[in-house]
């Protein structure tokens, strides 16, 4: 036990604030919390868990926040995709079909994007939603497509 | 077009079409979405033109083969035809197919013999025929010459 209980501070026969304040030192757990000793049961628990715990680390890769990875994958795609005409083949890049299987965590942060700039997100949202907002009469004119897709993200609560 | 875009164009598109590197090309507009190569070729600056999906004449089959693309390019008048070279009275476009013989682009041929092309949704260009051919990200090779009679005001101006 390091916990220091200040003594209690009289002034005139009143008790007063201890002295001073930031020096107490504040037990972290009350005394009858604290353990006296682990079990060899609990011990061996401990251990294996720990192991466990360092493998994982090992072994496993460091996972980035779902936005990270986004717009990791969105920048190789479009790096890769710069100059390309056909809509299918910007949708095949592996980058691509990655955010595809991003599922639908990757919608509000596509439509973010489309409302930022008009882009071929429409396959990956296709792709994803199950849905097509887009009308036939609208195939091909960008902007009336990203609209579309803007308009279907408000009505479902994505308000970008 | 600011300088600054003129500037990025002429650092990046020489890196993917590295015949570009050895020979003069000219950035004619700025970059946009709003219409492809097809689109540019035909005259059309409002429309990303592609079978499926896209914009894409009725009746002409949604696939990337030549087939395809030569029949979508025969409803505005365009016949095969086997030669590159400039001919008086004509306009002249070109296909150009990876080596899976799927279409990747189109260019159009300018009176003082050069070609121009929209490089996906980044600039028009003018260049050379093969300026734009090589393996991927490159454009592949010219895969077909097609052509269409001029009208008579637009020759006579």
């Amino acid at each position: 036990m390091n916990a220091v209980v200040p003594p209690t501070r009289f002034l005139h026969g009143r008790e007063i604030a201890p002295y001073p304040s930031w020096e107490q030192v504040v037990p972290i757990a009350p005394p009858w919390r604290t353990p006296i000793a682990l079990s060899e049961e609990q011990r061996t628990i401990s251990r294996r868990e720990r192991d466990v715990f360092l493998s994982f680390n090992r072994l496993t890769s460091y996972r980035l926040p779902l936005e990270f990875q986004f717009l990791r994958l969105a920048l190789q795609w479009k790096r890769d995709t710069t100059f390309e005409s056909s809509p299918w083949r910007m949708a095949a890049h592996q980058d691509y079909q990655r955010i595809i299987g991003l599922g639908w965590r990757a919608v509000p942060l596509i439509l973010c994007l489309l409302a930022r700039e008009a882009d071929f997100w429409f396959e990956a949202l296709v792709a994803i939603t199950g849905e097509q907002p887009v009308p036939p009469q609208h195939a091909g004119n960008i902007e009336a497509m990203r609209q579309d897709w803007l308009q279907w993200g408000r009505e479902h609560g994505y308000d970008c | 077009m600011t300088a600054e875009e003129i500037w990025l164009a002429q650092q990046l598109i020489p890196r993917t079409f590295a015949r570009l590197q050895g020979e003069a090309f000219e950035v004619k507009s700025p970059r946009t979405t709003a219409y492809n190569c097809i689109g540019w070729v035909l005259g059309d600056d409002q429309n990303w033109w592609w079978p499926g999906g896209r914009y894409w004449p009725d009746g002409v089959r949604s696939d990337e083969s030549i087939a395809s693309f030569v029949h979508a390019f025969a409803t505005f008048g365009y016949e095969r035809c086997d030669s590159a070279e400039f001919e008086l009275g004509y306009e002249k476009v070109a296909l150009y197919v990876d080596d899976g013989l799927s279409v990747t682009h189109a260019a159009r041929q300018l009176p003082d013999g050069s070609w121009t092309s929209k490089l996906g949704p980044q600039w028009d260009i003018y260049h050379s025929l093969e300026g734009v051919c090589g393996p991927p990200p490159a454009y592949g090779r010219v895969a077909q010459i097609m052509r269409r009679p001029v009208p008579a005001e637009e020759l006579a101006s």
